[in-house]
């Protein structure tokens, strides 16, 4: 065989070796085989992927932690659609670099006057109507710098950000009551409201823990500042809450920890009153219980619209003396250092998780009420606020196993999931015959857990996400910080809990997640020009000057600015208004400015205004950041700044 | 517009294709503006004439059953007829296929100005600015296209 033949004999093998191969590839059985997947592999891929064009049954809007932005994807397939820019400048969206329209919301969440260009969000909540989940607004909470941001679903956008005029941090908010009256928040760590120095030897005294009730109005989309107030709270530091729904409606319960009130000193630094003390994580653990509040928040409202508050950094405090008297406020022991407070579908039970305790504890809200009418007490704590008892309280107790969580309801009657931290794992459990069913290893340490509208008054089962802190050695490894790991587990009734999915989320901590059906959200495809002052309708661009202010009315279309060249003098303020005129959905325009720290995302309608300075006198190109057609590059302009 | 049967709606993309292929494989002499023009104008006819074919063939299968919207011979007034409806988030069988039809007649309406400013220039005997605009007509013309091809694939099931 010449050398020619024997390279067109290679050629033809290699060529059949690879047609078999390829043919082979799609052989089910090989594929398995090649990558080592089984049976239940194949239905949980069967089950979770979705062929292009198909969309997802539910969307899940995820805390994304210490980024202060909010995490939306779609489930079954655990696809990431969103990250929505909330307390924290986000250029992609144009969310906080330079425009009227995003730096007034960011500038509402100011604390003593100092921007604050970050945000710790834990837990988002849906608003509801009658305790089902309306698909109209979400709300989420910034632990770190004690404040609620509203974010509108028909834009997927933050369109308000209210900062606490009274608390130092939160963490229990934000939760609604069933028809969104409130946005509920309470506050973490006991301080005193006033903007004071007070020692920690007045801690009983003069520190003082809360929850705000901020008003929401609806039709405006809005938090009314002026229609929210808070309660007064012991300085026990207050934590996760829920309102309660239909057999509870009107009622709130909140959990808490460090009922003892300890101040540690641990370690060499701390003041000399305080040191050679437990630390703080003994100390405020000390006790077997913590209390729960039980909170008539309809008797709070009264007392708010009757005037029965004062004025404290400017916000209506109600008092712990005129809500006991308002027979509106009482305390229940709970297992010490509880997580969740989840109340029932009908509003009957509340399920409360101590994390040092392995039982989980179903109240029974109609115990509590008959205890609280006969004004039955078991004493009252050092504030005057009347405890009930304990055993009196409660539908029984569960040992689920440890560091139990956080709970999520199904659909299935008295079927609830709880997070096991500790044992990293799921429990199924029975809270109506106190009875445990079954449990699913996760990938690990589980916090908060959520089911396909897991805390409505209709729960849909179906579906249970994990969200555990810990990776460790689920995915390649990328450095010391691994990402969060979401585990999507098939709770179909009448089957064994099936681990599906594991999701890598690289984007801060998520804590709390809630997960509505997508049909249920109603986004807008597009602006109007009536939701911008500043529309440039077609037809009126133009640049006008009035002493040394410049206004540009511009407009953005594929695929050119209008003006496209603008002359200015060193100096000058500049006033930039540019709406992008497409009304094509998804055809979205960027705007920068070469050196000027300035990113707009003008979605179709929208409009932005820039207002800065020239004091340089140059050539500055302006230019689309989005890849919006085929003649992406040449939509550009120059501003021109003459000496 | 131009009537355009469906066996030549079936094999619109390859159609657009040709007609683009041939616009782009055409080389004239760089000052032969006039003749740049003539051609520029020819193709853009052509192209309008495809996209007259799309309408009239994805028109009843977005509109809902039953409707009048994509009735009478005006192509243009039924495409608007139906864009306007698709605004108003009316009733269609393929929700998909209307929003890429809503942008592409979005593009066409931006095809008009540039046109009719060709138009002017040429009779002026501008034919370098008259090009010009004519290109700037085809870039419209061509975007249309592109979302005309998602409709029709998608109200084909492809």
């Amino acid at each position: 065989m010449n050398l020619k033949k024997f390279m067109r004999l290679t050629v033809l093998v290699a060529f059949l070796v690879g047609v078999a191969q390829a043919g082979f590839a799609q052989d089910l059985d090989e594929v398995m085989k090649a990558r080592g997947l089984t049976q239940k592999d194949i239905v949980a891929a069967a089950k979770t992927y979705h062929p292009t064009g198909k969309k997802d049954e539910y969307v899940v809007f995820s805390s994304g932690g210490q980024s202060g932005q909010v995490i939306v994807y779609g489930v079954p397939s655990m696809r990431i659609l969103k990250y929505i820019a909330v307390f924290t400048p986000e250029p992609w969206q144009g969310y906080g670099y330079g425009d009227d329209e995003s730096m007034e919301i960011l500038a509402q969440g100011k604390k003593y006057g100092k921007d604050i260009t970050w945000g710790d969000t834990h837990h988002p909540s849906l608003s509801e109507t009658n305790g089902d989940y309306d698909g109209q607004f979400l709300f989420i909470n910034d632990k770190a710098n004690p404040r609620i941001a509203v974010i509108d679903l028909k834009t997927f956008s933050t369109v308000q950000i209210v900062s606490n005029p009274i608390f130092k941090s939160n963490h229990g908010g934000a939760f609604v009551n069933t028809n969104t009256d409130y946005v509920g928040e309470a506050a973490q760590y006991a301080a005193p409201f006033e903007d004071k120095y007070v020692p920690l030897t007045q801690y009983n005294e003069k520190y003082r823990g809360g929850y705000t009730y901020w008003k929401f109005d609806r039709k405006k989309g809005r938090i009314d500042q002026s229609q929210s107030f808070a309660i007064e709270l012991p300085p026990y530091h207050q934590d996760i809450s829920d309102f309660g729904k239909k057999a509870s409606e009107g009622w709130m319960f909140i959990n808490s920890f460090n009922s003892e009130r300890y101040q540690g000193g641990y370690g060499k630094g701390s003041l000399k009153e305080f040191s050679d003390k437990l630390p703080n994580e003994a100390g405020q653990s000390e006790k077997d219980t913590d209390y729960m509040h039980v909170v008539n928040w309809r008797e709070a409202e009264k007392l708010f619209k009757a005037k029965k508050f004062k004025k404290i950094n400017g916000f209506p405090v109600i008092s712990i003396k005129d809500m006991v008297a308002a027979n509106a406020l009482v305390l229940i022991p709970e297992p010490k250092s509880p997580h969740g407070n989840d109340v029932s579908p009908d509003g009957k039970y509340i399920i409360v998780s101590g994390k040092l305790d392995t039982h989980t504890t179903v109240y029974d809200f109609a115990k509590i009420q008959s205890q609280i009418k006969a004004k039955k007490f078991a004493g009252t704590d050092p504030y005057g606020i009347p405890i009930l008892d304990l055993k009196s309280s409660i539908h029984g107790q569960v040992n689920v196993g440890l560091g139990p969580l956080h709970t999520q309801y199904d659909s299935a009657n008295g079927i609830v999931y709880t997070s096991l931290y500790v044992e990293s794992t799921v429990v199924r459990w029975d809270y109506l015959n106190l009875k445990v069913v079954e449990k699913i290893p996760i990938h690990y340490n589980i916090g908060h857990l959520v089911a396909a509208e897991g805390d409505t008054v209709s729960p849909d089962g179906n579906y249970l996400i994990a969200l555990n802190k810990l990776a460790i050695d689920r995915f390649v490894q990328v450095g010391p910080l691994h990402p969060q790991n979401h585990q999507l587990i098939d709770i179909t009734t009448g089957r064994k809990m099936q681990l599906l999915y594991d999701m890598p989320l690289p984007l801060g901590e998520p804590h709390y997640a809630v997960m509505i059906k997508a049909d249920k959200l109603k986004p807008i495809k597009r602006f109007s020009k009536k939701s911008f002052k500043h529309f440039v309708a077609p037809g009126t661009q133009r640049v006008e000057r009035k002493g040394n202010t410049v206004t540009v009315y511009m407009s953005a279309i594929r695929s050119h600015y209008e003006p496209e060249v603008i002359e200015v003098k060193k100096g000058d303020n500049i006033i930039w208004h540019i709406s992008n005129l497409e009304r094509a959905q998804d055809e979205v325009h960027g705007f920068t400015i070469d050196n000027m720290n300035i990113n707009a995302s003008l979605e179709p309608g929208e409009t932005n205004t820039f207002r800065f300075k020239v004091d340089r006198e140059g050539v500055y190109p302006f230019f689309c950041t989005e890849f919006c057609s085929a003649l992406h590059l040449e939509m550009m302009g120059y501003l021109l700044v003459k000496p | 517009m131009k009537n355009i049967s469906l066996s030549i709606v079936a094999k619109w993309g390859v159609l657009l294709l040709a007609v683009l292929a041939f616009s782009a494989s055409t080389v004239f002499a760089e000052e032969d503006f006039k003749a740049k023009y003539e051609e520029k104008k020819k193709v853009n006819d052509e192209t309008i004439g495809v996209i007259a074919g799309v309408i009239e063939y994805v028109c009843p299968k977005i509109a809902p059953k039953g409707s009048n919207i994509c009735d009478g011979k005006d192509t243009v007034g039924k495409a608007v007829k139906l864009a306007t409806h698709i605004e108003k988030e009316g009733e269609v069988q393929n929700q998909d296929a209307a929003d890429q039809f809503f942008d592409a007649v979005e593009q066409f309406k931006g095809h008009f100005e540039p046109r009719q400013k060709a138009a002017e220039y040429a009779k002026k005997g501008d034919f370098k600015n008259a090009f010009g605009y004519e290109e700037y007509a085809w870039q419209y013309l061509v975007k249309c296209a592109s979302r005309g091809i998602f409709a029709k694939k998608m109200v084909d099931g492809e």
